[in-house]
């Protein structure tokens, strides 16, 4: 390859495409890239399938899937992708890891899957959650709502805060760090106030009246776009028009179903430094006992690698008086494909500020703080900002005279490089890395068949066959009961072939599944099983026996007999 | 009464006295002749003995009616014996009218809100109280019964003025005398064998039994509100739209309660949970008081129907939607430096637990009572029992209402939570008003009508559903109307406290403020007047001219 690989950059989408078409070029057995969708700005979501070629096509192995960029700015899941298929390449042969990976799985990457929506982000101070264009549908030359729309105002390269005195204001400047607006207290009465807005303008039929209401002309949110759960707009906002109505998601639903051999997956995000695994829709007594003991156990391997716990997207986010927030393409891969589906949220500004995060208390824990606990929050993350961030991550207060409102000041988090994502550089390398490296451990942990091959002579011309079946991965053939219920994880089938005559058993039979050594709730695995065969055959006859299943591959055995 | 000879009575109050039904009176009224141009005075019912049910109106009256001023309200006082709520509630009284004019938060609280204080509902179980031993709970009705019930029926029979505890010595006695303070009894522990062991009742004489059984909730009454009293305030309220915060005392686990007493906290409307939170908060800096949920903290068993329902709260928030709270003064246990515990967890205290909780109070009693809360076990000779002990807790100005050289500061710090509660109501105000001439003698009004109080106009989200405000209505008067109703309705307004808890990015602040337009015909110089109204937010209006 051409030059060094700087894993710790947030690269746009000329830059990433260069490099997979690069990388695929120069290792053409072990990388393919394919175009799975364009998007409505003419931009290809790439699939990068990585497996060893010479070990067997993709399809025959157990697969694994990680994917990136749902959500547009949360950048770091791209380049947590971008690094695993790097590693993976480079690795292979010299790695132990790599070199199984890609030996025995087929590995998986949609490195960017809103590529229209990571150009706005890293391209303009916009804020975009999955994808710039008009939503909910409009035409695009529709008259906008009027609204306070989000625009870099004063031409900073950021869009923050504004905030302006007002004696109703319900903000005051915290007394230890000028730079923070803290909540005005119901008996606060002296002193000065404000209130806060996003730095934007108004638009629309604006009478220079109350200043309207805040709003965003791209509300739409892939990751309520998937069938599972889905709701219309008006309960779950940014849902589309329908499932799977955009191409991206659409793109994403199909390969998946193109691919039944996958049977675990981790979606990229950020923040929170989480790993999130179902239920969405209520508490643990939701899931089957079996899926919950095999989501825990990869949440605790998750744990020990990157130190993020693991908790349900239910625990994470539900909180009194609110319906649970349920979410797209996890929820869907596991709820109607049975896919062992996590939600990885990246980056964990608040742990690193010394503050607990949702990912520790849940979002129920921050709300339920009272405000001298939230303001001790803010004030750890703004000391965290100065002291990690060299304070880049927060410009404080600047006068700014805005053409519609008049005197302002316009500061606030820089939300990109802080607290969304880490800053390019060794923080982002540090994030990346221990994530790829527990999504290496979790596709090794798949479910994988092999095959024994034993003949006995019992007669004159007959012999007795015997194949044990084995699972070898720490996961069950059909990864979770979830796929069993769906019928999504086809049974093994063993099938006999060769010279010989069958005298009792069948040649081609179903055996269901095999357990995995890592979830049999501690009691002895059933992961290995025996068939059996009376055959009929001539002395040197051959015999090939199969078994296989959709997510745990195939395994070969022959034998002469 | 003459203003220099109430004054001369006022001299005389101390807020560190509890009053008795005479005295109070007597104050009340020499409060209302001090301060006439701040206090009105009235009664609103008569309870079965035919005391006045005292109702005190705190308001500027120079700058306005109190019934067009947003209201708060205080209720002190519905158990007879929780003495200390009405000792609050006339602190505040006093307070209010003694500071106008110097102290700013009750300055601007009078001359923007009107204030109504209901100083005691429990007339007659109040007096009744200070004049026999015996506890009480509301009122000296016999109820659920007329006839008196049997057993053993507390009564004085040492004559001391109290009633106390009595023990007996019994071989199978459930009680015996602690280790590290022989005026303390503990629980005998299964393994005790040896010793001296004792039964404990209460201070009394002996009625064959025949104990009733309680149907399911004790006190009721036989339909709601059928009792004067409760009436009485109920009435009150309707009669009083523009009360949109209220405050109800009683005694005693120094909690700040709010809702629900029905359900988990889950099942609340979240934006009034949200203004619950943050103005309990405030109360909990001002008191010391946490602020918990009826249903959490005193819940002994969430079987729907074994929960407390009917109570004051239940009425005010959830039928009336007013922003109640209910405070529990004085919490002698945790003076005494006891952990404070929700109800469900006392029942799994262990005897050491409860040991080490006792000798804790009995040491804050030595030290800061000189031992007064507590009698000694001193031997008697019971007309029907033969020898006992009686002895134990006082049981009214200790732990069901603090000593009286506590009462004041008891009495200061809520009295600053409900000037703090009663300034959070919403508060009408006319901001800007545009005037710009568009031709032949018309003009193009519009009026920033803009609500100044913490809370939104309809204060809670119930008073919505339940139909109990109504939208805040904006007019004009004085020249002709050509474009626009003359009364427009603009719904409710926000108020400062309905935005972001925390300073994340996406905070935005609520808009406090909405707008009515008219197009008005009249001469240059024309006088118009914008009238805003609404019964919980209150009246503001200004006078412009036509130019």
């Amino acid at each position: 390859m051409s030059a060094v690989f700087d894993p710790g950059r947030y690269r746009r989408y000329a830059e990433l495409t260069a490099l997979l078409q690069e990388w695929a070029a120069a290792y053409p057995g072990l990388c393919a890239l394919a175009e799975i969708a364009r998007s409505a700005a003419g931009r290809s979501v790439w699939a990068v399938t990585l497996t060893n070629r010479e070990t067997g096509p993709d399809t025959a192995k157990p697969g694994y899937l990680v994917d990136a960029n749902t959500h547009a700015g949360e950048v770091t899941g791209g380049a947590a992708a971008l690094y695993t298929i790097h590693w993976l390449l480079t690795q292979y042969g010299a790695d132990p890891v790599a070199t199984e990976i890609l030996d025995t799985r087929a590995f998986y990457v949609l490195p960017r899957i809103a590529v229209d929506g990571v150009e706005l982000f890293l391209t303009t101070p916009h804020a975009v959650r999955s994808s710039p264009k008009r939503y909910p549908p409009q035409a695009p030359e529709a008259e906008l709502p009027t609204g306070l729309y989000p625009e870099d105002v004063n031409g900073d390269g950021a869009i923050l805060q504004m905030r302006l005195p007002h004696p109703d204001g319900d903000w005051q400047i915290d007394d230890q760090d000028p730079r923070l607006m803290v909540r005005r207290a119901p008996d606060s009465r002296d002193g000065k106030f404000y209130k806060l807005y996003i730095e934007g303008v108004i638009k629309g039929d604006w009478n220079g009246q109350a200043i309207p209401p805040v709003r965003r002309p791209w509300g739409l949110d892939f990751n309520r776009n998937y069938p599972a759960f889905w709701n219309p707009e008006g309960k779950q906002p940014g849902a589309g028009p329908y499932p799977l109505s955009e191409p991206e998601t659409r793109a994403v639903a199909d390969f998946l179903l193109a691919h039944p051999n996958i049977g675990a997956y981790v979606a990229y995000h950020t923040t929170g430094g989480i790993l999130l695994r179902p239920p969405s829709n209520g508490p643990d007594d939701k899931l089957n006992a079996a899926d919950l003991e095999s989501f825990r156990r990869i949440g605790e391997l998750c744990t020990r690698i990157t130190g993020h716990p693991c908790k349900s997207t239910y625990q994470a986010f539900w909180y009194p008086g609110q319906e649970a927030l349920v979410k797209g393409a996890d929820d869907w891969a596991y709820e109607h494909l049975g896919i062992q589906a996590f939600t990885f949220e990246l980056w964990n500004p608040d742990l690193r500020a010394g503050a607990q995060g949702y990912a520790q208390i849940g979002l129920k824990g921050l709300l339920e703080q009272t405000s001298a606990e939230t303001l001790a929050h803010h004030r750890k993350l703004l000391a965290w900002n100065d002291a990690e961030l060299g304070g880049k991550g927060f410009v404080n207060w600047q006068p700014f005279d805005h053409p519609q409102l008049g005197p302002v000041e316009i500061g606030g988090w820089e939300m990109k490089r802080s607290l969304q994502n880490p800053p390019e550089g060794p923080l982002l390398v540090a994030q990346i890395c221990r994530a790829a490296q527990f999504t290496f451990q979790h596709a090794l942990s798949t479910p994988r068949l092999a095959l024994t091959l034993k003949a006995e002579r019992v007669g004159d011309g007959l012999y007795k066959l015997s194949a044990g079946v084995r699972n070898v991965g720490a996961l069950a053939t059909n990864v979770t009961e979830m796929a069993r219920a769906m019928q999504t994880a086809r049974p093994i089938e063993v099938r006999l072939s060769g010279d010989v005559r069958v005298l009792s058993g069948q040649a081609r039979r179903e055996i269901g599944h095999l357990e995995g050594w890592a979830v049999s709730g501690g009691t002895p695995a059933r992961n290995e099983t025996w068939v059996d065969w009376l055959v009929e055959a001539n002395p040197g006859a051959s015999v090939v026996v199969t078994a296989g299943t959709s997510r745990a591959g195939e395994a070969r055995a022959e034998l002469v007999l | 009464m003459e203003k220099t000879a109430a004054l001369a009575v006022l001299k005389g109050y101390d807020s560190s006295k509890y009053y008795r039904y005479d005295d109070l009176s007597r104050f009340l009224k020499a409060l209302a002749a001090a301060y006439p141009a701040l206090c009105r005075l009235e009664s609103i019912g008569k309870s079965p003995e035919g005391r006045d049910l005292w109702s005190v109106t705190l308001t500027n009256f120079a700058t306005g009616a109190d019934d067009a001023k947003p209201a708060y309200h205080i209720n002190g006082q519905h158990h007879a014996g929780e003495v200390t709520a009405s000792a609050v509630a006339l602190y505040f009284v006093h307070d209010a009218l003694t500071n106008y004019g110097q102290a700013p938060a009750v300055t601007e609280l009078l001359d923007t809100r009107a204030v109504y204080v209901l100083p005691r509902m429990a007339v007659d179980g109040a007096e009744w109280y200070f004049a026999h031993p015996q506890m009480l709970r509301s009122s000296p009705l016999r109820y659920p019964l007329e006839e008196e019930p049997e057993g053993l029926r507390p009564e004085d029979v040492d004559g001391d003025g109290r009633i106390l505890q009595m023990r007996i010595p019994h071989p199978l006695g459930e009680w015996k005398i602690s280790a590290k303070d022989p005026r303390l009894m503990v629980r005998r522990r299964p393994e005790d064998r040896e010793g001296t062991f004792y039964r404990i009742y209460t201070e009394g004489l002996n009625y064959p039994t025949n104990s009733k059984p309680q149907h399911r909730q004790g006190g009721s009454g036989r339909y709601p509100f059928d009792r004067p009293e409760v009436r009485a305030m109920a009435e009150f309220w309707l009669a009083h739209p523009n009360i949109g915060a209220a405050i109800s005392y009683r005694t005693r686990a120094g909690l700040n309660l709010r809702p629900s007493p029905l359900v988990a906290d889950d099942k609340l409307n979240g934006a009034d949970l949200q203004m619950y939170k943050q103005i309990g908060e405030t109360c909990t800096r001002l008191t010391g008081y946490p602020t918990v949920s009826v249903y959490d903290y005193f819940t002994m068993d969430y079987a729907p129907d074994k929960l407390a329902v009917g109570s004051w709260l239940e009425w005010a928030y959830d039928k009336r939607g007013v922003q109640a709270f209910e405070t529990e003064l004085w919490d002698f246990r945790y003076i005494c430096g006891v952990k404070k515990r929700p109800l469900k967890d006392l029942k799994n205290l262990t005897t050491d637990q409860q040991e080490e909780d006792a000798l804790l109070q009995l040491r804050w009693n030595d030290r800061e009572l000189g031992g007064a809360g507590f009698s000694n076990w001193k031997e008697f000779d019971h007309p029907q029992l033969g020898r006992v002990e009686i002895g134990g807790w006082e049981p009214k100005f200790c732990g069901q209402n603090p000593p009286e050289k506590l009462l004041h500061a008891e009495c200061h710090r809520n009295a600053l939570f409900a000037i703090e509660h009663a300034l959070a109501t919403p508060r009408l105000a006319i901001g800007e008003v545009r005037i710009k001439p568009i031709g032949g003698d018309c003009y193009h009004i519009a009026v920033q009508v803009l609500n100044r109080g913490y809370l939104p106009t309809n204060v809670t989200q119930v008073a919505i559903a339940m139909k109990a405000t109504r939208p805040v209505e904006v007019s004009i008067s004085g020249a002709r109307v050509v474009g626009g109703k003359a009364k427009q309705d603009l719904g409710h307004i926000a108020g400062r406290g309905s935005g972001a808890l925390a300073v994340w990015a996406g905070a935005v602040s609520p808009s406090t403020e909405k707008w009515a337009e008219w197009v008005v015909q009249g001469e240059s110089g024309t006088f118009v007047t914008i009238s805003a109204g609404h019964d919980r937010g209150g009246s503001a209006s200004r006078t412009v001219v036509l130019s």
